[in-house]
């Protein structure tokens, strides 16, 4: 028997001792692990809930804001069209613009023919006349010459120089005797064309003929040779003489091919 | 009593299960819940990025074809200013040349019956010629003419009478009321009043002078003569002080 006088009853009082101690801390965790769990259970059922049922509504832009960017996006591409309407429209007025001054021309031009038709038969004499009479000064207006070096130059027949010439006519020339200055009254000296669809001419001869046609059209004359200084080859031509106007129908080829015509008065 | 407590320890236990079982269904439906919110964020975000890039590539788009077509117009209109440009110096040449050759061919009234091509070539247009060239509306058409033949613009107020709609068909008159068309007999100019004619123009130069009927209205006149053709200057009858005068040459028979 284990007294209290026996050592080993004080270590078995000390094992029952550590026994009910674990004892009733186990009793404690139990019951703290259950109360965990119950408290915890209950929390998250509570976020359960919570989550289900949500307090605050969704943030929804308001239709207005929406309706306002499209209306801005719709405006935009709107404005863009308009600025492409407008230059279409730019587009067609200058296009109808350029049509009606075609027309005129043509208009104009045709009269003209028409009146050199009449000149040619009721006043030879003064055909040419309304060519001679237009001012050096005008037709640098017209053209919008600023300065002397933006006009074009013609060499003359059997001279070291050239002049100032206008084009008033596709291949029409008229030319002036100057070549640094442009001079108000001045006139023409001379009338050059190179296009064969002018109707101007001794008699049925025209510009672009070779010399045998020439002849065949307005008769036989001398085929002469010069010089001019924009020309590198021969300048050989005939010459014929009209109602106070001087003919040549220059070429730079001994047949006369490209020839061109220049028109002067006989003086 | 040791049975009660073991039937509530059991008990509790129970509970214990019973609320870790619940407790951890909370958690996998709260993150299920996250979870599918993520998701629905991740694509709301997709979608809007979508929208947005669309959209954006869209107006990028848009303004892209926007320049190129306002750069391709613009282009053409600089090259449509130029052509507009060298055409209205060969035009201006051509008028030019026109004037010229009206005030070359303006006979005085000491010298009638001088050639005058520029009256002469008016005379030479078919009106299927002139019908070719004129577009709808290079010139004002003549108004209330209807009744009096055809007649067809060659100019600013300047028009050709044809008899009937004939395209082979030269003029039988020409209709002038521009002024500053240099055009008439001997310094009697188109746009003065009769008066100011009667005055000018000695009176052995007229032929005739009096009042006709056109139309519902009445016309003063002043008739003059050269060698090829009449010339009428007309007027409203009782504004002979006032009115410009309108010419209409015709070609003498013969």
């Amino acid at each position: 028997m284990v007294t209290a006088h026996n050592p080993l009853y004080y270590a078995e009082g000390r094992v029952r001792c550590m026994e009910l101690f674990w004892k009733r801390a186990g009793g404690v965790l139990f019951y703290l692990f259950s109360a965990w769990c119950i408290v915890s259970c209950l929390w998250l059922y509570r976020i359960e809930q919570s989550a289900a049922d949500p307090e605050e509504p969704e943030v929804e832009i308001p239709v207005q804001d929406i309706l306002h960017i499209q209306d801005t996006e719709n405006t935009y591409a709107d404005s863009l069209q308009d600025i492409l309407s407008k230059s279409e429209e730019s587009l067609r007025e200058k296009q109808e613009d350029i049509s009606r001054l075609r027309e005129r021309y043509a208009v104009l031009a045709m009269l003209e023919e028409k009146e050199n038709q009449a000149a040619r038969e009721l006043c030879p004499d003064r055909m040419y006349e309304k060519y001679f009479r237009l001012k050096e000064g005008e037709l640098a207006r017209i053209e919008g010459v600023e300065d002397a070096e933006q006009v074009g130059c013609m060499g003359n027949l059997n001279s070291h120089f050239t002049s100032f010439v206008f084009e008033i006519h596709m291949d029409m020339w008229v030319q002036y005797s100057d070549k640094e200055y442009i001079v108000e009254y001045n006139t023409p000296g001379a009338i050059v064309i190179e296009n064969p669809d002018v109707d101007l001419g001794y008699m049925d001869a025209r510009a672009g003929m070779n010399f045998e046609e020439i002849q065949e059209s307005a008769g036989i004359g001398e085929i002469q040779t010069g010089f001019m200084y924009t020309s590198s080859y021969e300048i050989y031509y005939l010459e014929y003489e009209a109602d106070g106007y001087m003919y040549r129908y220059l070429s730079e080829h001994p047949d006369g091919t490209d020839s061109w015509l220049e028109i002067n008065h006989k003086y | 009593m040791s049975k009660v407590f073991k039937y509530i320890k059991i008990l509790i236990v129970l509970a214990d299960v019973f609320c870790i079982v619940m407790s951890l269904r909370f958690l996998t439906q709260a993150e299920q819940r996250n979870m599918v919110s993520q998701e629905k964020e991740e694509c709301d975000e997709n979608e809007l990025t979508t929208e947005l890039s669309e959209s954006l590539a869209g107006t990028e788009a848009a303004l892209s074809e926007f320049l190129s077509a306002y750069e391709e117009t613009r282009k053409q209109i600089a090259e449509a200013e130029e052509t507009y440009e060298a055409l209205e110096i060969v035009y201006g040449f051509k008028a030019y040349v026109d004037d010229t050759a009206a005030e070359l061919y303006r006979n005085s009234s000491e010298t009638p019956d001088t050639a005058n091509p520029y009256i002469e070539r008016y005379f030479m247009v078919g009106e299927g010629e002139l019908r070719e060239k004129l577009g709808e509306d290079t010139f004002k058409p003549l108004a209330e003419a209807e009744d009096y033949g055809v007649f067809l613009p060659v100019g600013d107020d300047i028009w050709l009478r044809y008899e009937q709609d004939d395209g082979n068909a030269l003029p039988i008159g020409v209709m002038v009321a521009n002024p500053q068309i240099n055009m008439g007999y001997g310094e009697a100019k188109v746009g003065m009043t009769i008066y100011d004619i009667e005055k000018l123009m000695e009176e052995r130069f007229q032929v005739e002078s009096g009042k006709v009927e056109v139309g519902e209205e009445s016309a003063s006149y002043l008739c003059f003569e050269d060698e090829r053709y009449t010339y009428y200057y007309l007027s409203t009858d009782g504004a002979e002080w006032l009115q410009p005068t309108t010419l209409y040459i015709m070609r003498k028979a013969g």
